[in-house]
């Protein structure tokens, strides 16, 4: 590449920086990752681009699309609108599996209706990291992730279990879960020593695994977005998810799928991915999932299992919050969530009194604000009690 | 508090509306009647008055091309009253600038379920009064959700104020009759976070906006 491009690439972040550089955070730890910023884009500004070798412009290159991602991610953090009830229940579920301390979780709220996802490009570049400490004496301990959520569905407490699987996708990836999955799988098929029950569940979830050249071209080429790793990684994220909100996911992506029965290259058919599920939470004996949950216990040392507290309330029927005890029924308050909204609606009108008939939108409206609002007080709650015990 | 009521043979006569004590108040959340959540202090509720917090959650009003808050329908709803505002949150502990001659849609961080005879009526805490922040309003019988108040900053000064603080106090009045809040379609139910104004629901406005139709031939 010429040095001319990679001095256009920079003139670029220049002009985003012109404006970005002011940017003001309440929160210390993104006040801290601008400084950083600040300090490489001031030591870029005073190399001289021309006496640079290829490797070490296309190095360049690589440092300068970072500083944009970081700025993008910061920039769009959109703190005053964020629904950080949301976040900060995944956030617990992210305890579970990882330190929390070593993210800085940043949310955009997106044009896109089925924009749910994290954001991971920032976190597992381990090579931009060591460039950038060699290059220019910064260290980033703090890594940003960012949660995409759809502006029209960010206060929908319903569909925002889907971000539990988002979650899991995330985890899969830290962990890579997937590819070890991908290789025991696999390497189990071509052992011959599976039994005809684990050989025929394994072809009802992976069908084309009957197809020898398949099997051989998956076994000698593995990629993290071929059709049999896309599999595992829905799999697996589905049945992370199972643990926090058991088969509430499975209602949602039932109604974004329209229950797709056949499989696509980048997921397996709804029906699979249900029944997967289903296998997980009623402890129906099972091949695949006892691997998938073996492996993660290996990799992880986290146990795969039931994450949850059940709420036992008739609160949001009494159209009031719920009062979370323990922070595990946060995750049982999508389930409890849902169950409201699949049972008869007559159920609210009764417990309080209603005289006049709920429409589908009011119960929505209803449900979300008192999801919402369970959420909100256990935070306050739990806030407050450790400032009065500081 | 003395409210005139009207009595089933027509006559009128003067009755006391009793005020809620502590003990009344502290009963009637211990037998569940009452919802107050959360009550981070037990001493918000005083010997005559309820304090509740600033919530999270705001409203403000935006300049946009609508030239004016439209309490009319006789526009089209060519100007609709929920464009001209804008939400915005806060985490607790943070603050909010209340700017001069500036009105704000906020909410209480409470959620409420009131009883089905008992109203609450609304001040600021004197401590607010006198920066110069003024609200004044009444809460229904039955009402459920987070109290929604309308801040007005009268100072010409703006005002920082902290989310999560005590600013305003409800008295709590037993009404004398039991009455049900949802006997009827509500426009505000199990509010949250604060709500635009829906007066343009009003049954009142759409009679109001036929009769202006007719007197123009239109």
């Amino acid at each position: 590449m010429q040095s001319k491009l990679l001095e256009l690439h920079f003139s670029q972040l220049q002009f985003e920086w012109s404006k970005a550089k002011y940017n003001n955070y309440s929160d210390l730890r993104k006040k801290d990752y601008h400084t950083k910023l600040a300090t490489i884009i001031s030591a870029i500004e005073k190399e001289n681009f021309q006496i640079l070798n290829d490797t070490e412009i296309t190095q360049r290159f690589h440092v300068i699309d970072f500083l944009f991602k970081s700025l993008e991610f910061l920039n769009n953090s959109t703190t005053s609108t964020i629904p950080f009830e949301i976040v900060y229940v995944l956030s617990e579920a992210l305890k579970d599996w990882s330190s929390t301390d070593d993210y800085i979780i940043v949310t955009s709220l997106i044009n896109n209706i089925n924009g749910f996802s994290f954001d991971n490009s920032l976190m597992f570049n381990d090579f931009i990291y060591s460039d950038i400490e060699l290059l220019y004496d910064v260290k980033f301990e703090k890594k940003l992730v960012q949660i995409n959520l759809p502006l029209s569905l960010s206060r929908d407490y319903l569909a925002n279990v889907v971000l539990y699987h988002e979650l899991g996708h995330f985890i899969d990836r830290k962990f890579e879960i997937t590819r070890v999955i991908y290789i025991e799988i696999l390497n189990s098929v071509a052992s011959g020593k599976l039994n005809t029950n684990e050989q025929a569940e394994i072809l009802e979830y992976f069908p084309y695994l009957s197809d020898d050249k398949m099997f051989s071209w998956l076994k000698d080429n593995y990629n993290p977005f071929n059709l049999f790793s896309n599999h595992i990684a829905e799999y697996f994220c589905d049945l992370f998810a199972s643990q926090y909100i058991k088969n509430c996911s499975n209602h949602y992506l039932e109604y974004i799928t329209l229950n797709q029965k056949n499989y696509s290259i980048t997921h397996p058919s709804t029906t699979n991915r249900v029944n997967f599920v289903e296998m997980f939470l009623k402890r129906t004996p099972s091949f695949l999932v006892e691997h998938f949950e073996n492996i993660t216990y290996k990799i992880t040392g986290v146990n795969v299992e039931n994450k949850l507290a059940e709420v036992d309330s008739k609160n949001f029927e009494s159209l009031i919050p719920v009062e979370i005890q323990d922070g595990k029924e946060l995750h049982g308050l999508f389930i409890y969530g849902w169950k409201v909204w699949l049972d008869p609606w007559d159920n609210i009108k009764k417990q309080s009194n209603i005289g006049f008939d709920l429409s589908q939108v009011k119960v929505y409206e209803i449900l979300n604000n008192l999801i919402e609002k369970s959420i909100g007080n256990f935070i306050v709650k739990t806030e407050w009690k450790l400032a009065k015990s500081s | 508090m003395e409210t005139l009521l009207s009595k089933p043979n027509g006559s009128l006569q003067n009755q006391v509306s009793m005020i809620l004590n502590k003990e009344d108040v502290n009963k009637l959340i211990g037998n569940k009647k009452l919802v107050i959540s959360p009550l981070l202090e037990r001493d918000q509720i005083g010997e005559l008055t309820i304090d509740f917090r600033l919530g999270y959650n705001f409203l403000v009003t935006i300049h946009n091309n609508n030239p004016f808050l439209d309490a009319s329908l006789n526009n089209d709803d060519k100007f609709p009253l929920k464009s001209s505002f804008q939400e915005t949150r806060r985490l607790l502990g943070d603050t909010f600038l209340l700017h001069p001659n500036q009105t704000v849609l906020a909410s209480s961080l409470e959620y409420i379920k009131l009883p089905q005879n008992v109203y609450a009526v609304l001040s600021m805490r004197s401590s607010y009064l006198r920066m110069g922040i003024s609200i004044s309003a009444i809460v229904q019988p039955g009402y459920c959700g987070c109290i929604s108040i309308e801040l007005t900053n009268i100072n010409t000064i703006p005002i920082n104020l902290t989310i999560g603080a005590a600013i305003f106090q409800a008295r709590l009045y037993n009404a004398n009759a039991t009455t049900n809040y949802f006997a009827k379609k509500r426009k505000y139910m199990c509010q949250v976070r604060p709500v635009a104004s829906n007066v343009n629901d009003d049954n009142d406005l759409k009679e109001l906006n036929k009769i202006w139709k007719n007197n123009n031939h239109l």
